[in-house]
C-alpha cells in the first residue's frame, strides 16, 4: 500500500511558513550564545585569577542536557503527543478526512510522524550542546549515541501511546489526562513487580528509559545493555501504533456522550464555586486550568513520590535527598505550570473567539493580566509552598546563597515571561517545541553555570534575564494589543 | 456625565473615522448616528468594514482618524464607561464552551461587578427572555448553534446594557431560530435598548429596522431611515413604479394604459397574470390619471399600490461588484 503523507507534509509546511518560528528561535540562540560566552569569559578569568580549578565536566554536562530531554519527550507526550487525532475531532474535521478515503494507517501515520518529527528535529537542534559537551571532556562517542537512541526510541514508544489515546479519547484534555496517569502509573507499577520478584532488579531498564539512561553515565557502561531497551521502546510503539489502527474504526467517529452540567461527584471541597469578585482570576484557577482537583492532583503526586522515595532509598541518607529532590521537583513543576498558564493565558481566548466578550469588560488590560496571572499563581500554589517550605528546611544547615537563589529565579523569570510570548506567537505543537529547547538550554547551562560560578557571573546572569524579560514583556503585550485589533 | 445629558445625545455618533491595516483602507471617513431606542441595521457586503467599525465601537480597535462616540461619550477616553453601556456580541461564537450556561452567565455577571444575589436575579431575568431558563444547567458545547446564539445574546444583556452591539447575529441560524431572534430583538427595542445590528442581507433586517445604513469598501454609501433608502432609489432613476391587482386579467385594460403618454410598461406578473407592474414617468403621468383610466375600464380592482423596489435591488445599486477582502 502506498504511503499518503499528505496530512504530514501540511504539518511541517505549516510550521516552516511560520516566520516568528525561525525568528524566535533565532533569538533564543543569540540570546544563549551571549549568555554562555559571558560565563566562559567570567570563567576564564576567575580561573586565571584564583590559579586554576573549578573545571566543568562533559559528562555532567550531557547528564543534564539527557535528563531534561527525557523531562521534555514526556511533556511533549502528554501535550502534544496526546493531540493528535483529537485536535482533528475538535474541529470537526476528523469526518471531512475520512470522506477523502485517506486510510487509518495513512492518517495515524501521518500524524504521529508529524509530532515525532517536531520532537526529532528538537533533538537534532542540540547537536552544538553535543559539542560542547565532548569538548568539555569526559564523554565517550557511544554514550553520546546511546543517550539519543534512548531518547528516540522512548520519544517514539511515547509518540504511539499519545496517537492511540488520542484516537480512544474525543477531548485533549482527556487524552492528556489518561497519558500524564499513565507515565505516572507505569513506573510505579514496575517498581512494584521489582519488588515482588515478578521482574529482576537489573532487567527494570529495559522498561524504563529513565533508569536506563542513568546507567549510560555510570561506570561499566555497555552498548548491550542499550540494545535491549531500544527494543523494548520500538516494539511497544509499534503495538500501540497498530492496536490505533485496528482501533480507528470504533473509535474515529465516535461521539461524545452529551453531559450535563451537573456533576456525580458529590465531594464538595473540589465543587466549583460561584465566581468570586475579581471574576477573571476565579475563571483562570477554576476553568482554564483546574481548580481545586488540580490542587489535590498535585498533591497526590508529592505524597506518591515521596512514599515511593522513601520506600526504595536508604535509611541512612533518604531524608536529606528526599527534601532535596522535592524541593527541586517541586520548583520545577511550579514553573511549568506558571509557564503553561503564561502561554496559554491568552493564546486560549483567542482560539476560541473569547477576546472579544474578555476585552470588553470595564477593565484595563493591566488588571486582566494580573487577574489572570495570580490565577496561574494560586493554581500552582501547593508546589510553590512545598517548594518555599524544603529549600528553607534543606538550607537550614547551610549558609544562603541570595545571589544563586536570585540567578536560579531570573532563569524562572525568562522561561515564564518568554512562554507567555511563544503562547501568542505560536501553535501549541511549535511552543512546546520551542519552549522545551528554551527550557533544555537554560536548565543545562544555568544549572552547571549556577553550581561553580562566583557572585560576579551571577549578577551579570541576573542582569542579563531580568533586562530580557522585561525586553519579552513589553514584545508580548504589544503582540496583544495587535491581536486584539485584528 | 449625568444620565440627563447621555439621555439627550444619540446613541451612537461616528464622525470622520479612518483606519487602515497596513495599505488596506478598512474605513474611509466614516460618518453616521444612531437615535436611542431604535434599531439600526448596519449593511455591506463581506469585507465593507463592517466588522472593523463594530470592534471601534466597541472599544476594541483604537482608529486612526475621527471619533467615535456612545451616548456622548468618546469610546478612546471614556472606555470603562463605554464599556459598560454596550453589550458586543461578535459574528462567531466567542463562549467558554466548558461551561454551564449558568456558570458562563454567571461568570460574566461577575466580571461587571455584580453581587451574588444581583446575579441570580439578573441571570434569571436574562434566561427568562431568551427561553433558556430549562437549558441552564446544559454545557455549552453540547448546544446547538440557535441555543448557543441564544446563550450569547443573554451574556450581552447580563450587565443591563443602553446600546447592544450584535455582529451578524442572524447568520447560520435555520428561518425558525431566525425569526425568534427578532422578536426577542423587537422585545428588547420595547424594553429601550438601541440595536446596532450588523448584517450583509439588507431583506433581513427590513421588518425589522428603523434606520439603516449601507457600507461598501469602508464609505458610507447611505445613512437614514428604510423608506428614505427606497424613495432615493426609485427618485434617483426619474421614474415610479405601482402594482396592481385584479380580480381578473384584462387584455383591454392592459392596452390602454400602455397607450397613455408618459406610461413606460404595463407587465403581468408571470405567475399571477391578474397582476400587473405599471412603469410611468413622473413628469409625463401621474397615479390619479392612472386611477381613472382603471376605473374607465370597469374592472374589479383588489389592490393598486406604489411597487417598492426590491431591497436587494437597492443593495445592489449601492453597492460596487468585486472582490472586496483583501
Amino acid at each position: 500500500m502506498k504511503l499518503n503523507l499528505a496530512l504530514y507534509k501540511r504539518a511541517i509546511l505549516t510550521d516552516s511558513r511560520k516566520f516568528i518560528l525561525y525568528g524566535a528561535w533565532l533569538a533564543m540562540g543569540g540570546f544563549l550564545f551571549l549568555q554562555l560566552n559571558t560565563y566562559v569569559t567570567i570563567m576564564t578569568s576567575m580561573r586565571s585569577f584564583r590559579g586554576g580549578g573549578g573545571g566543568i565536566n562533559g559528562l555532567q554536562f550531557l547528564a543534564t542536557l539527557a535528563f531534561t530531554n527525557f523531562f521534555f519527550v514526556t511533556i511533549a507526550g502528554i501535550l502534544g503527543f496526546s493531540s493528535a487525532i483529537t485536535e482533528e475531532k475538535e474541529e470537526d474535521c476528523l469526518g471531512l478526512l475520512i470522506m477523502t478515503g485517506i486510510s487509518p494507517l495513512n492518517l495515524l501515520a501521518s500524524k504521529m510522524l508529524a509530532r515525532y518529527s517536531r520532537g526529532f528535529f528538537l533533538l537534532l537542534s542540540q547537536v552544538p550542546f553535543i559539542i560542547m559537551a565532548v569538548t568539555l571532556g569526559g564523554v565517550s562517542l557511544n554514550q553520546v549515541i546511546a543517550t539519543y537512541s534512548v531518547l528516540l526510541s522512548y520519544m517514539f514508544a511515547l509518540c504511539c501511546f499519545g496517537t492511540l489515546l488520542s484516537l480512544i479519547f474525543s477531548t485533549t484534555k482527556r487524552a492528556s489526562t489518561v497519558t500524564f496517569l499513565c507515565i505516572v502509573v507505569y513506573p510505579l507499577v514496575l517498581l512494584l513487580l521489582m519488588d515482588n520478584y515478578i521482574i529482576d532488579e537489573a532487567d527494570i531498564g529495559y522498561f524504563l528509559p529513565f533508569i536506563a539512561m542513568g546507567k549510560i553515565f555510570s561506570t561499566g557502561f555497555t552498548d548491550y545493555y542499550i540494545i535491549e531497551q531500544l527494543l523494548g521502546s520500538v516494539i511497544s510503539g509499534l503495538v500501540f501504533f497498530f492496536l490505533a489502527v485496528k482501533l480507528f474504526d470504533r473509535f474515529a467517529l465516535k461521539e461524545p456522550a452529551e453531559k450535563k452540567g451537573k456533576s456525580k461527584f458529590k465531594f464538595s471541597l473540589l465543587k466549583k464555586s460561584r465566581p468570586w469578585s475579581n471574576a477573571i482570576f476565579w475563571k483562570e484557577f477554576t476553568f482554564s486550568l483546574s481548580g481545586r482537583k488540580g490542587w489535590l492532583m498535585q498533591c497526590l503526586i508529592y505524597v506518591a513520590l515521596t512514599s515511593v522515595l522513601w520506600y526504595y532509598m536508604s535509611p541512612y541518607d533518604r531524608g536529606e535527598s528526599i527534601r532535596v529532590f522535592l524541593a527541586f521537583s517541586s520548583l520545577v513543576f511550579a514553573t511549568l505550570i506558571l509557564a503553561v498558564s503564561a502561554a496559554t493565558m491568552f493564546s486560549g481566548e483567542f482560539k476560541d473567539g473569547t477576546h472579544t466578550s474578555l476585552f470588553t469588560l470595564p477593565l484595563d488590560l493591566s488588571s486582566i493580566f494580573w487577574s489572570k496571572l495570580f490565577g496561574g499563581f494560586l493554581y500552582a500554589l501547593p508546589s510553590i509552598l512545598l517548594s518555599i517550605c524544603l529549600f528553607l528546611f534543606v538550607f537550614t544547615d547551610r549558609a544562603p546563597d541570595v545571589e544563586w537563589v536570585l540567578a536560579f529565579m531570573s532563569f524562572v523569570l525568562i522561561f515564564i515571561v518568554l512562554s507567555g510570548y511563544l503562547g501568542l506567537v505560536m501553535r501549541i505543537g511549535s511552543f512546546v517545541a520551542s519552549g522545551a529547547i528554551l527550557f533544555l538550554a537554560w536548565i543545562a547551562i544555568g544549572s552547571i553555570g549556577l553550581s561553580g560560578m562566583g557572585d560576579e557571573a551571577s549578577f551579570v546572569m541576573i542582569f542579563l534575564n531580568c533586562t530580557a524579560s522585561i525586553g519579552i514583556f513589553f514584545l508580548a503585550r504589544n503582540k496583544l494589543l495587535s491581536m486584539i485589533a485584528r | 456625565m449625568s444620565d440627563n445629558e447621555t439621555s439627550e445625545k444619540p446613541a451612537l455618533d461616528i464622525a470622520n473615522l479612518s483606519h487602515s491595516f497596513k495599505s488596506h483602507k478598512a474605513l474611509n471617513g466614516v460618518n453616521f448616528t444612531v437615535a436611542q431606542k431604535s434599531i439600526h441595521g448596519f449593511v455591506g457586503p463581506n469585507g465593507a468594514g463592517k466588522t472593523t467599525t463594530l470592534k471601534a465601537i466597541a472599544t476594541l480597535l483604537k482608529p486612526q482618524r475621527g471619533t467615535v462616540k456612545v451616548f456622548g461619550l468618546n469610546v478612546i477616553s471614556h472606555y470603562k464607561e463605554v464599556r459598560r453601556k454596550i453589550g458586543f456580541m461578535p459574528d462567531h461564537f466567542s463562549m467558554y464552551r466548558q461551561m454551564t450556561v449558568f456558570e458562563y452567565l454567571d461568570f460574566f455577571a461577575a466580571a461587571y461587578g455584580l453581587n451574588i444575589k444581583e446575579r441570580d436575579q439578573v441571570i434569571n431575568d436574562v434566561l427568562t427572555l431568551t427561553d433558556m431558563e430549562g437549558r441552564k444547567d446544559d454545557i455549552i458545547k453540547g448546544l446547538s448553534r440557535g441555543m448557543q446564539q441564544r446563550v450569547s445574546l443573554a451574556r450581552v444583556l447580563v450587565h443591563d446594557p443602553d446600546l447592544l452591539l450584535l455582529d451578524e447575529p442572524a447568520s447560520g441560524l435555520d428561518p425558525r431560530a431566525r425569526i425568534e431572534l427578532m422578536e426577542i430583538l423587537q422585545e428588547l427595542r420595547n424594553m429601550g435598548k438601541t440595536i446596532f445590528i450588523s448584517s450583509h442581507i439588507l431583506s433581513e433586517l427590513a421588518d425589522l429596522c428603523d434606520s439603516v445604513t449601507i457600507l461598501d469598501r469602508g464609505q458610507v454609501k447611505y445613512t437614514g431611515n428604510m423608506k428614505g433608502l427606497l424613495k432615493r432609489e426609485q427618485n434617483s432613476e426619474g421614474s415610479q413604479a405601482y402594482k396592481l391587482v385584479l380580480a381578473e386579467p384584462s387584455d383591454s385594460l392592459v392596452e390602454q394604459l400602455q397607450s397613455t403618454e408618459g406610461v413606460d410598461s404595463v407587465e403581468a406578473m408571470e405567475a399571477k397574470p391578474s397582476e400587473y407592474v405599471i412603469q410611468f414617468s413622473k413628469e409625463l403621468c401621474s397615479t390619479n390619471k392612472l386611477l381613472s383610466i382603471i376605473a374607465s375600464q370597469e374592472v374589479e380592482v383588489l389592490n393598486f399600490t406604489e411597487d417598492v423596489k426590491h431591497l436587494n435591488e437597492a443593495f445592489m445599486n449601492l453597492t460596487e461588484a468585486g472582490v472586496r477582502e483583501k
